[in-house]
């Protein structure tokens, strides 16, 4: 069979030759795609991605950059969620950061460095107990990626985008809980305004609400919809245009039922990632849209 | 009798008993030994009498006998292999602490990692453990575990005695002690595979790179399950089997790439490292091993420039998988899957070809050829599919033929990307958007043929297994004996 193969090409070298055409056509074509891709879109889109029980978002600035917030669990999810929205052609994420070090947050982040190559790491610094979080920190390492330990007060600006970091406090960061040292982000850009909560409960909220002077038009749900989150004042407060649950199968009862109420009482469009799976919202030209890829 | 003809028969017999042993069916073996030396010894009666010929009979009595002994011999041997197999010291208490070292290359299963391990003194014999995902494990580590072990009495020892070993244990608690304490070389090898996957990573997006890792090493623990499923409603999963296709390519390969080099002496035995290398490099799986025993022998059989007899090769190869572990035969559905597949491919195709009457022409991308090919490995193999997978996918000959017409120039540009993506990342990416069009168009169809969901549910008999390929050999023999070019 192998003699067959041999003697095959050596007998259709004119046909190879057309191969070889094809593929330098196929050539021409992607790397048009590359080269005709950048400034295309001036819109945001934030991606809240349907990893199952754990939180990602991929956050895409009108400037192009992106920025990875959680990998949610272990698996591949993240990566195959973000290969479906960004080209495939384009292997490199800008900044990518961990909310707080839960498996739940950064388990697949691993993966997701495997994968692509990232500007740099943003974290708060405190280091987390499974030994899953030594050997993310060992692949930083490894492909030399930049880490930034950030803290409420930090900034980060691109363009006309702002991303703000409002907790964790140096206090909050050496809480026993760790969901407490969660890194808070609201962002500006396009126009509309919006929170990244990770795991917070009520009482965090409530600091985080002081700090914030304009309501909210996209809110991630802090802690997949746990009932010690997203009070009712919480939410008076910021009165979010769209909730987005991050959650997939659990034991914990996520998201709770009294959440789901308090989130439609206060009037937001309510999105959750295991039955709409992964939900994009887009900012352009002061409209917003929703785009669900439905399970 | 010519040397061929009784190598091929006595094999046969010797492969007989050990499938005997394995399935317990001692009767049946003792049956036919006695047979045998019931009918040798009333034909050799008979002749002494002068009632049938005598210089017939020395021959055939022979013959009888050796057969019976080679089935004895066959069924001895398993035996034996299967008691030193059982000669193992594991640690039996329901909670131990035990140091082992990680002798096989850890594959990724989704969210789970496995691997094989051997047990340090004072316990010997060799265990399955299943590990989470992350912190990764790499062969060659040695760690200290706290866990239950399953001894092979509490589960069904097919799967275990296959892999040789004694034991599962899953998720225990682990401490690294020390790495590289197993064999450099196949460390080395193994790193050269993981660096290809790893570049497959880099290059495409998450299902292409899992579809060529399945394409070029038989790597499936990438593949997320939608896609498993996919790839089973539409019949394709042979495709992330390694097999004789595998090597046939990487061979092709190897060899071009050393003949524009060296002469075809020194070209010739690149390939047989080269081959002998990849076995050891994607973890001597049944297939790949049968692969790559008959891919030598084709190569040798061309150096020296002897005739090639199929049949025997087939059975040499055979035999020498059985030797080395006799499980495989009865329980190793890959080693089933893989030789009934080749003996469709041998036998079943020319003689469908020439019922079809079926010129030389492989029409566009070889899509004739491919048809041939395919559904004649697909009816040689439909038994067996039956009775371990219970259904079979009608859409599997379509999706098929169409998919193995791209799937050479695939796997082909995959090994170039790995090879080139040693040296430098950029040559690597290079190749690889040459591939990712047609990894794609792969993707795609296995998707879409396997979101048709036409799959056949048919209990499965032993009976009519037995029939269906009677009839096989049947239709096998009349077209070789009407069409006489075979």
């Amino acid at each position: 069979m192998q003699s067959v193969l041999i003697e095959t090409f050596r007998r259709h070298k004119d046909k190879a030759i057309l191969v070889v055409t094809a593929v330098l056509a196929l050539n021409i074509w992607v790397w048009g795609i590359i080269f005709t891709q950048h400034g295309n879109s001036r819109a945001l889109s934030i991606h809240f991605l349907s990893v199952g029980q754990g939180d990602s978002q991929l956050v895409v600035l009108p400037s192009g950059v992106k920025i990875l917030i959680d990998g949610g669990p272990a698996t591949t999810a993240a990566s195959e969620n973000i290969s479906k929205i960004i080209s495939p052609t384009d292997r490199y994420i800008d900044l990518v950061m961990i909310s707080h070090p839960q498996l739940d947050h950064f388990g697949g982040l691993i993966d997701v460095l495997e994968r692509y190559e990232v500007g740099a790491f943003l974290w708060n610094g405190r280091e987390g107990i499974a030994k899953a979080f030594d050997e993310l920190m060992e692949t930083l390492d490894e492909y030399n990626v930049q880490q930034v330990v950030l803290h409420a007060g930090d900034r980060i600006t691109n363009d006309k985008s702002i991303v703000s970091i409002l907790s964790p406090t140096d206090k909050l960061l050496i809480s026993k809980e760790l969901n407490d040292t969660s890194i808070v982000a609201e962002l500006y850009s396009a126009g509309i305004r919006a929170l990244f909560t990770g795991d917070i409960d009520e009482n965090i909220e409530r600091l985080v609400s002081r700090a914030l002077t304009e309501p909210i038009d996209v809110l991630k749900v802090a802690h997949h919809g746990s009932r010690f989150s997203s009070s009712a004042n919480f939410l008076e407060s910021i009165q979010p245009l769209i909730a987005v649950l991050e959650v997939g199968k659990n034991s914990y009862g996520h998201p709770t039922p009294s959440v789901i109420s308090r989130l439609e009482d206060s009037g937001a469009y309510v999105y959750r990632t295991d039955i709409d799976g992964t939900v994009s919202v887009i900012a352009e030209n002061g409209k917003l849209r929703v785009l669900t890829r439905g399970k | 009798m010519h040397s061929y003809h009784a190598f091929f028969i006595g094999s046969l017999f010797f492969l007989i008993g050990v499938l005997l042993a394995s399935t317990k069916q001692a009767i049946i073996g003792l049956f036919i030994v006695f047979a045998f030396i019931l009918y040798s010894l009333v034909y050799w009666l008979l002749s002494r009498y002068g009632v049938v010929r005598r210089d017939f009979k020395s021959r055939f009595f022979i013959m009888l006998i050796s057969l019976s002994l080679l089935l004895l011999v066959g069924s001895l041997y398993y035996t034996w292999h299967d008691m030193q197999y059982r000669n193992a010291e594991i640690p039996s208490v329901e909670e131990s602490v035990f140091s082992v070292i990680i002798t096989s290359n850890p594959e990724l299963r989704g969210a789970t990692r496995e691997a094989i391990a051997t047990l340090d003194p004072p316990y010997n014999g060799k265990l399955l453990i299943t590990f989470q995902r992350y912190p990764r494990v790499y062969y060659g580590d040695k760690l200290l575990l706290t866990g239950k072990i399953q001894g092979i009495d509490n589960l069904s020892s097919g799967r275990f005695g296959v892999l040789g070993v004694h034991g599962a244990v899953r998720f225990p608690e682990s401490v690294l002690i020390s790495q590289h304490q197993a064999s450099t070389l196949r460390s080395w090898l193994f790193g050269i595979k993981e660096g290809a996957i790893e570049t497959f990573k880099k290059v495409f997006p998450p299902r292409e790179a899992a579809l060529v890792s399945g394409l070029t090493f038989g790597e499936r623990g990438g593949f997320t399950k939608e896609f498993t499923e996919n790839m089973k409603a539409s019949g394709t999963t042979h495709l992330v089997a390694l097999s004789g296709y595998n090597i046939t390519i990487l061979a092709w390969v190897v060899m071009s790439v050393l003949l524009s080099v060296v002469s075809r002496r020194w070209a010739f035995y690149g390939s047989m490292l080269a081959i002998t290398a990849f076995v050891v490099m994607t973890g001597a799986e049944a297939s790949v091993v049968r692969a790559a025993l008959m891919g030598i022998l084709v190569l040798f059989a061309r150096e020296v420039g002897k005739q090639y007899d199929m049949r025997n090769a087939i059975m040499l190869t055979a035999l020498v998988m059985v030797i080395q572990n006799p499980k495989t035969l009865s329980f190793d559905v890959g080693f089933q899957l893989s030789f009934f597949a080749l003996l469709g491919i041998v036998y079943l195709r020319p003689a469908l070809i020439n019922i079809f009457h079926a010129s030389d022409v492989r029409g566009l991308l070889s899509w004739k050829e491919n048809m041939f090919t395919t559904i004649a490995a697909q009816l040689a193999v439909l038994p067996l599919l039956l009775a371990y997978f219970g259904s079979i996918s009608i859409i599997a000959i379509v999706a098929n033929i169409i998919i193995l017409g791209v799937v050479p120039l695939t796997m082909g540009f995959g090994f170039l990307a790995a090879l080139f993506g040693a040296f430098s990342n950029f040559t690597g990416i290079l190749f690889g958007i040459f591939t990712l069009p047609f990894a794609r168009f792969i993707t795609y169809m296995i998707e879409w043929f396997g979101s048709m969901s036409l799959a056949f549910s048919i209990p499965f008999h032993i009976v009519w297994a037995l029939v269906y390929y009677c009839c096989i050999v049947g239709f096998i023999i009349y077209a070789k004996r009407t069409y006489r070019n075979i």
